[in-house]
């Protein structure tokens, strides 16, 4: 095979990162969890924002049809 | 307990799916496992490169947990128009070229130049850059500017198209083989000082 000295530059950058693959994945695993818990507040609390949202957009309208035909 | 057993099923799958199908299996399910392969399979990878381009360890060690984060929460974005592998080293380059712009405040890395593309001399064969000796192709890398530098990687390194190198870095393909040209001639020259 012919030579290939980026390859090989490469390879030898490689072994220099078992000493700190370690912190590396420590730390790309906690940043993955807070993502994750992020994304499952997201999932738990978005809807009932929405509906709560919804609830009491249709409270104030129908308040003030309410009102509306009060006054009629 | 449920990982450990999930591993032990999954254990022929791990060699034998390719990193389209990782990637399927990944946006489908989210289940972490995949990720775990994906990251065994590339985290040494964007650690060398970021290296080799930013030059200290602890820079890498911080850019390859950047560009792992990047790549996990780009995954739908990944489009499969090229390889997988050609997207992340991608992410990886552009990371660490925005990074040396940011710290430099240098905004000529990946400009235009017309001018320096007028001097490129005779083409110079591919040879006289993949037979440098190992010691001296570090002194080399060491000296080039990133932008050159990362451009040779692509090429060299990673065995990246023109085509695919244009689309990495947003430039067209008549730009790209000027760009490799230059980076080639200051390679040479600064392999030529070395020797003196």
């Amino acid at each position: 095979m012919a030579k290939n000295s980026f390859k090989l530059l490469e390879e030898e950058m490689e072994k220099k990162f078992e000493a700190s693959s370690k912190a590396i994945k420590k730390n790309v695993n906690s940043r993955r969890d807070v993502w994750a818990l992020i994304g499952d507040l997201f999932e738990l609390y978005i809807p009932k924002i929405f509906s709560t949202l919804i609830g009491s957009a249709s409270f104030t309208s129908r308040s003030q049809d309410k009102k509306l035909e009060g006054g009629e | 307990m449920l990982k450990f057993l999930f591993a032990l099923l999954t254990k022929g799958e791990r060699k034998t799916l390719t990193d389209e199908e990782i990637v399927e299996q990944y946006l489908k399910t989210q289940n972490e496992y995949y990720f775990e392969l994906i990251y065994g399979r590339y985290s040494a990878k964007i650690f060398a490169k970021s290296l080799t381009i930013l030059k200290e360890e602890s820079l890498a060690q911080d850019a390859t947990q950047d560009v792992m984060m990047k790549i996990l929460l780009n995954l739908s974005k990944f489009s499969g128009k090229s390889k997988f592998s050609t997207w992340v080293y991608s992410i990886t380059y552009n990371f660490c070229i925005d990074f040396i712009r940011k710290k430099k405040k240098d905004k000529s890395i990946y400009m235009e130049d017309i001018s320096e593309y007028e001097d490129a001399g005779d083409e110079i064969e591919d040879k006289e850059l993949l037979e440098v000796a190992l010691d001296k192709m570090k002194m080399i890398m060491d000296k080039i500017p990133p932008d050159d530098k990362s451009i040779l990687m692509m090429k060299y390194m990673d065995g990246m198209s023109i085509k695919e190198i244009g689309v990495a870095i947003n430039k067209t393909e008549s730009a790209i083989k000027m760009k490799i040209k230059r980076a080639k001639m200051k390679f040479v020259r600064i392999h030529n000082t070395l020797q003196v």
